[in-house]
């Protein structure tokens, strides 16, 4: 496989759109390229985290956070309780 | 003597990771402040469901929350980080859902209405658009309709390239094209905004 090719590969395993019988060739073209693979496959992250920052925001409702926070505040007390 | 510089700069999306994985609520409170409104907008986007989405973002923040250890910063910022795991999760609830044919009906709707899920807003209407989102949007618009709707198909459907070729009733090889050319225009696109993803 070339770079050229793995690239778009790696674009496609990042969206997790990579057939299951091109994985394998994937996989081995990602050993074989090392760091350089690893460096595209960081950047290709960045295609995934840009089609949700192009939609429109939709804030949650207030009382979620809320909710969120007192849930976090439970999971943490119950942590803290079993180390003691 | 001149005082000490005041760092003022607020923390990276990655040191708030860090602050998560030694469990400060504070954080997660700022990475929730940050990007509750891009999740839940994608969440939304792939489930269609208002009760639902809400539910799903709690769901994500407790994930961020307890498996924060997760994340490699090596591998990428925490947005793409969090970006894949809550896409992740709402496809995995899209595919449970019994009402799947209400939504494949809600879809082909929205579909026939505004081909294209990055046309939901014009950017020149869209004056609280950041400079960021505009470019993307711009990107996203640019691309064939065609090319389009396969990546739509992949990325809100979570859908392979063989199941969008069953879906959609074009040839395999046509789809593989078509996403090899959209995503290498998207990504080609996104090369001036390298520091901001």
């Amino acid at each position: 496989m070339s770079f050229e090719e793995f690239e778009h590969q790696a674009r496609l395993y990042v969206l997790e759109a990579i057939e299951e019988d091109e994985r394998a060739s994937f996989e081995a073209a990602r050993r074989e390229f090392g760091e350089r693979a690893e460096s595209m496959i960081a950047e290709c992250r960045r295609l995934s985290a840009a089609f949700a920052l192009a939609l429109r925001p939709q804030p949650p409702r207030q009382e979620a956070k809320a909710k969120l926070m007192s849930l976090i505040q439970k999971s943490l007390a119950e942590k803290r309780a079993t180390k003691a | 003597m001149s005082p000490e510089p005041v760092n003022t700069s607020r923390p990276s999306d990655e040191e708030l990771m860090g602050e998560v994985c030694r469990q400060d609520p504070e954080a997660l409170s700022q990475l929730y402040d940050r990007y509750s409104g891009v999740l839940k907008a994608l969440i939304m986007r792939i489930v269609h469901n208002e009760a639902e989405s809400e539910d799903l973002l709690q769901e994500v923040f407790m994930e961020i929350w307890n498996h924060s250890r997760n994340y490699v910063q090596e591998r990428g910022k925490a947005l793409g980080w969090m970006v894949t795991l809550t896409r992740r999760r709402s496809i995995d609830r899209l595919r449970k859902r019994l009402s799947y044919a209400r939504v494949e009906e809600r879809f082909q709707h929205e579909t026939e209405q505004q081909p294209g899920a990055w046309n939901h807003h014009s950017v020149d209407d869209d004056l609280e658009a950041s400079d960021m989102r505009a470019v993307l949007t711009k990107v996203m618009e640019r691309l064939p309709l065609a090319q389009r709707e396969a990546i739509e198909l992949a990325y809100f459907r979570g859908m392979s390239q063989r199941e969008i070729a069953a879906h959609t009733g074009i040839p395999l090889g046509t789809i593989k094209t078509r996403l090899e050319l959209g995503l290498k225009k998207i990504s080609d696109g996104l090369k001036g905004l390298k520091h901001e993803l």
